[in-house]
């Protein structure tokens, strides 16, 4: 129901800096705004949802200029999705 | 109760290491660099050079020798002028985002005109092309370097 992960790398801050630890509560029910942790080939990676089309979500990170995310990629399927962030400590 | 809960989590994570969540900047492949276009883009400049420092032979039997190296700096030449076109097109297409675009306004212009350029310089023997693809290319890495700060 819920997962623990360390963020890496800087493409999140200001909210979510490197080193720093979240708890994920695993569901596919994300909105637009929503941090989530998602299934990327060979790793797990954190993003915001910016935008919702069915089952494609729309990720970027929230330092723009140092991201790689749907911009690049393109959508990230909803299957993709473990769960959205509800606490960083 | 949220710093209960962050404390009681500091000490599950002494006990057991959370997982990785990567929010790394260059996935999914990787490393983008202008070092490798400005390498091609120079020796297709020292390439130029050499060419037009090559004088044909009045020795008969020495012409197949002339004709052999011409061909060879040549299609050395043609070669990492495709390679530069190519990691330019890599920046453009990969690297590059709408955000350096709006800091940057010029930057597709300057970038299709350098792509440009790689053909001009396979098609001359120009000094004068090469430099200016060199030109074009430095101009590309400054950009790359400021939105790397």
């Amino acid at each position: 129901m819920f997962a623990r992960y360390e963020v890496k790398g800087r493409s999140m801050e200001p909210a979510f800096r490197q080193g720093e630890r979240v708890l994920l509560f695993k569901t596919r029910k994300v909105k637009i705004g929503d941090v989530i942790v998602f299934s990327n080939p060979g790793m797990d990676c954190i993003k915001r949802v910016c935008a919702i089309n069915g089952d494609s979500l729309f990720v970027e990170g929230d330092n723009k200029l140092h991201s790689t995310d749907s911009r690049d990629y393109g959508a990230v399927r909803k299957e993709q999705v473990i769960g959205k962030v509800i606490l960083n400590y | 109760m949220v710093m209960r809960i962050a404390k009681l989590l500091r000490i599950v994570d002494m006990a057991s290491k959370p997982k990785t969540a990567h929010a790394h900047c260059d996935i999914p492949c990787g490393v983008y660099e202008a070092d490798s276009a400005t390498h091609a883009a120079q020796t297709v400049y020292v390439l130029t050079e050499k060419l037009l420092k090559l004088e044909p032979p009045k020795d008969e039997k020495a012409r197949l020798a002339y004709a052999h190296t011409v061909s060879r700096i040549a299609g050395i030449k043609e070669k990492f002028a495709q390679v530069c076109k190519q990691e330019i097109l890599i920046l453009w297409t990969d690297y590059f985002k709408p955000e350096h675009l709006q800091k940057y306004p010029g930057l597709h212009d300057t970038i299709w005109k350098a792509a440009k350029q790689c053909s001009a310089v396979k098609r001359e023997i120009s000094l004068e092309a090469a430099q200016k693809l060199k030109d074009m290319v430095a101009e590309i890495a400054i950009v790359f370097a400021a939105t790397k700060k």
